[in-house]
């Protein structure tokens, strides 16, 4: 419906024949500061007075730097930032933060003192303790980019996959939040440019698979220049100048080591430039699909045709391509039932000139792009998505919608006088009927920034989902939700039976006379994240009492009537009433 | 892309224009110069013309120091500022394009290009609702004309108001019947009403008029697959495959074809030969690389090789109205001219639009004595010369979904 211009695909096309030597005698743009940015677009400001937020970062001990060592060269590893996980580490009951690491290009000397990932040990009360190298995951010399963290081996304690460039790490968790290495010794090395990471039960055994995303094959001995060819002009490449990486995807074995599985499981696909990627059942059948946001090409939906195969089905199911059937800039996806529908919806982020994406469930295996009726389309015009998840900030019982924004090219200014490197994030109300508005921003949502990785995360554990995220080449970011809260959310922490402690793909719908909540069990999302893996749900004690059914994968669903008061429980598998599953 | 039959019209960005001029009852297209413009210096004037041309040609880089510089010298010319702001619209510099646009519609409140094309930039911006408000004076004075409707459906349908984006659409496409994008934003209208059996038709027409549509496709195959039609959505799928494909290796090829159009238009014809057979080796299917191989060889006069050029343009797309013109001038040049009346005849009948065909009928009916035939044809000419200004070789806009 709208023209395909794009700012990386057409300014850096443009930018490209420049230095072919086309030329160019465009006279230079004034700079976008801080303030100059784009006019409100449509379903902007429209409210005011709803939730507030607070920079929590400094107070709460979290000092993290993402460093992407750039010099210049314009590298696209210096570009896509990357991810944080919530897990709890050390298994005290407390949600641990880690934030990969960039560091170094490879090949280039390392910076004194050489950049290190996060690891922040929950002191409680919305305390950090950076710990990274006590514990083992300082990731030193490893150029990272996503993160996910669950119990591979089946021991009780999570361990943590980063994925990366040139190979990934797997930190196996020795017990109270130490780890040791062993990516090769499980299988798990790979190769190539990995983004983004999902652990998930593909084949309902029991034990988390592992699937990896891959971006292009990228040679950083390959000096190609791109933008227009006078000096501070260069940009990073469009990754249209290379070949797509195929994911991977590693089948459990049980003991935590791995066989990669990728073509028996039909997951060899060589078609897409992975960056985000979420697991969760959309067709209802039980077991868990994939959902994979790709950049410049198609995205994938991997369909779980049981105990493990896949086909896909994406272009035929309507979540491939942007309403006029272009393949987009896919950076962050996630899933959830925004409509309260009962069915899981999915979401993906875009470049700038393009629309983020909106994809809704219709329930008969098809997705109809509900991008234009819900108002998310208008405000992201301008903008260049990355981490993005649906949590309830207002506690109203309906999914609002977080995105994390910033350009890939720094100089984007003298390309571009509307579209600026930092950019706002933006938090959208839902209103029902599944619309959404973009309320004033008010506290940090008023700054500018350049959001990669981004998840839900109750950082002081008082019931509302906060906000971490990770900067590309900038310091972390950690918001505490201020808006009233008590009494208002019901937080609830699955306990699922061996090894699938975390309960993994389970699915919990809470429901009170015709309203439901649903939500699902899950590690990575967002961007190359993984968000906290408690539940949260709205609670209002005037339609009090409440009924959990919780699907555990592989078993028997089961009841929980009369939950008269929110907070936080803990429901464990085998105590609910056992009802038929599908 | 990406069928040749748009390569004979204005890229997207001036398309509008000339198509509601086109509208435009005789007479009342707008005076080229704002009220307070002074007088032109005749450099001025020749920079205006020039740069007027470049654009229209899709050479946005080459056209702007000399749109700018005819603009300092006439700086309340309306056409010169909304000629500057397809340029900035076109190179993202939406700001500086929403400032030349609206000074435009300061200097000249009619101006159509300038309206529709603001409308336009403040739709790509996400700001559909004060699109609409601009666009609403054409639909006040112009409401009949398609591009206008277009917009409307457009800016409608992505404001969420698929009700108004479906009637703007059904009027534009009672219009214009063969306007693929007025039955594609009929079927997103319907879609979003939950009229699937209805908006799989509107979309396989749009997907009939344009075989090369994107959007049609992707929803010709999606609403097949939902209707339980699983051989339609397969082939649609093929086709939009095939599509993008196309689109993927226009993208690679897009500075040779800049460069060749650039260099012919210069008249360097044996630089714009060496661009364009770049591109006929990266896709030996693009019609138009070899339409354009055709047309710099017919220019070095190596009439041979032209004609092979061109019989493999019109093999690739044989309702190529532009090769079909070409051919015609061969053959009137190689004095076979029965042969020529019928290529060029053929040029119009594909393209009712088209005037170029006409200037050459004329010509050769005059050569064979038919002074009223050749009056007639160049009255013709003229007639679609005022509607659709022409820029010599022009571009293809290869951006699918680019508005007509």
């Amino acid at each position: 419906m709208r023209s395909t211009r794009r700012v990386a695909a057409a300014v850096l096309a443009a930018a490209v024949l420049s230095a072919a030597g086309a030329g160019c005698d465009r006279g230079r743009p004034e700079p976008a500061g801080a303030g100059s940015g784009p006019r409100a677009a449509d379903s902007a400001p429209r409210s005011s007075g709803w939730v507030e937020w607070s920079d929590a970062g400094a107070g709460a001990g979290v000092r993290f730097r993402h460093v992407n060592g750039a010099r210049g060269r314009k590298q696209m590893l210096e570009t896509l930032g990357a991810g944080v996980c919530v897990f709890d580490a050390d298994g005290d009951g407390r949600q641990d933060l880690y934030f990969v690491q960039g560091g170094a290009i490879p090949g280039d000397a390392a910076p004194s003192p050489e950049p290190v990932a996060g690891f922040y040990r929950n002191l409680g009360g919305g305390r950090f303790e950076e710990a990274a190298a006590a514990a083992g995951v300082a990731a030193t010399g490893h150029y990272g980019f996503g993160c996910v963290a669950g119990d591979i081996d089946g021991d009780s304690d999570r361990d943590l996959f980063v994925a990366g460039y040139g190979s990934n790490r797997l930190y196996v968790n020795l017990g109270k939040g130490r780890f040791e290495e062993r990516a090769a010794a499980a299988g798990v090395t790979g190769g190539g440019w990995s983004t983004s990471a999902t652990l998930f039960d593909a084949d309902r055994d029991g034990d988390l698979d592992l699937y990896v995303a891959r971006y292009v094959a990228y040679n950083l001995s390959q000096d190609l220049y791109c933008g227009e060819n006078r000096p501070g002009y260069r940009t990073v490449c469009h990754p249209k100048n290379f070949d797509a990486e195929p994911d991977l995807f590693y089948l459990n074995r049980g003991d935590g080591t791995f066989v990669d599985a990728t073509r028996s499981a039909g997951l060899h696909e060589t078609s897409g430039k992975g960056l985000g990627v979420v697991a969760g059942d959309v067709d209802g059948d039980g077991d868990d699909d994939l959902y994979v946001a790709n950049d410049d090409t198609p995205n994938f939906l991997w369909r779980n045709r049981g105990r493990g195969v896949f086909e896909e089905i994406a272009q035929v199911a309507g979540c491939a391509l942007s309403e006029d059937g272009i393949p987009q800039a896919g950076m962050g996806t996630d899933m959830a039932d925004y409509d309260g529908d009962g069915r899981p919806d999915l979401f993906v982020t875009n470049l700038a000139e393009e629309t983020n994406e909106l994809y809704r469930n219709d329930g008969d295996g098809a997705f109809s792009n509900r991008t234009s009726e819900s108002g998310l389309g208008p405000p992201s015009l301008l903008m260049l998505g990355f981490g993005t998840f649906f949590f309830d900030a207002d506690f109203d019982g309906d999914l609002d919608l977080y995105v994390g924004n910033g350009h890939i090219i720094d100089n984007i200014a003298l390309y571009s006088d509307t579209i600026t490197f930092e950019m706002p994030s933006q938090l959208y109300r839902n209103l029902g009927g599944g619309r959404f508005d973009l309320p004033p921003p008010s506290g940090p949502f008023a700054g500018r920034y350049v959001v990669r990785g981004a998840v839900p995360f109750d950082l002081d554990d008082d019931g509302d989902e906060d906000i971490v995220a990770s900067q590309n080449n900038g310091p972390a970011l950690l918001w505490r939700h201020d808006g009233p809260v008590a009494g208002r959310s019901l937080v609830v922490m699955l306990q699922g039976r061996a090894p699938n402690r975390d309960a993994v793909g389970a699915v919990a719908l809470l429901a009170s006379g015709g309203r439901r909540q649903l939500r699902l069990s899950r590690t990575g999302m967002s961007y190359a994240s993984q968000g906290d893996r408690r539940l949260f749900f709205a609670f209002d004690p005037a339609a009090a009492p409440y009924h959990l059914s919780v699907r555990w994968p592989g078993a028997p669903n089961e009841e929980h009537f009369s939950i008269t008061a929110p907070g936080p429980i803990t429901v464990q598998q085998g105590t609910g009433r056992s009802t038929p599953s599908r | 892309m990406i069928s040749l039959r748009g390569a004979g019209r204005v890229p997207a960005g001036c398309a509008a224009l000339a198509i509601l001029l086109a509208a435009c009852p005789s007479g009342e297209r707008p005076e080229p110069q704002g009220p307070a413009a002074p007088a032109a210096a005749p450099e001025a004037d020749a920079a205006a013309r020039e740069g007027m041309r470049l654009l229209q040609s899709g050479a946005v880089d080459a056209a702007e120091p000399l749109l700018v510089r005819a603009l300092a010298a006439r700086p309340r010319d309306a056409r010169l500022l909304e000629a500057v702001g397809q340029v900035y619209a076109r190179s993202d510099r939406f700001g500086q394009a929403e400032t030349s646009y609206r000074q435009a519609l300061e200097a000249d409140p009619a101006s159509p290009g300038a309206r529709l094309g603001l409308a336009r930039l403040l739709g790509d911006m996400g700001r559909n609702a004060e699109g609409l408000e601009v666009l609403a004076p054409l639909l006040t004075d112009r409401g009949d004309a398609p591009p206008v409707l277009l917009q409307e459906a457009r800016l409608r349908l992505r404001a969420g108001d698929s009700a108004g984006g479906l009637k703007a659409a059904r009027r534009a496409a009672e219009r214009e019947p063969r306007s693929a994008e007025a039955q594609y934003l009929i079927g997103l209208g319907l879609e979003a009403a939950g009229e699937r059996e209805e908006a799989l038709a509107a979309f396989e027409r749009a997907a009939e008029i344009d075989p090369g549509h994107l959007g049609a496709l992707s929803h010709v195959r999606t609403l097949a697959a939902r209707l339980g039609r699983a051989e339609k959505a397969a082939q649609a799928g093929a086709r939009h495959q095939a599509a993008l494909d196309r689109r993927r290796v226009d993208e690679r090829v897009r500075s040779h074809r800049i460069a060749g159009v650039e260099a012919f238009n210069r008249q360097e014809y044996g630089r714009a030969l060496e661009e364009f057979r770049i591109i006929a080796r990266e896709d030996p299917a693009d019609p138009q690389a070899q339409l354009f191989i055709g047309s710099s060889l017919l220019a070095l006069d190596r009439r041979d090789e032209a004609r092979r050029a061109l019989d493999r343009s019109l093999q690739l797309d044989p309702r190529g109205e532009r090769a079909w013109l070409e051919m015609g001038r061969l053959l009137a040049l190689e004095n076979r001219l029965d042969e020529a009346v019928t290529a060029l005849r053929r040029a119009a009948e594909i393209e009712p639009e088209f005037a170029e065909p006409h200037y050459f009928l004329s010509g050769i009916l005059q050569a064979r004595g038919d002074a009223g035939g050749a009056r007639s044809e160049m009255a013709r000419y003229e007639e679609l010369r005022r509607r659709t200004p022409d820029g010599g070789m022009q571009l293809l806009d290869p951006r699918p979904g680019a508005q007509p």
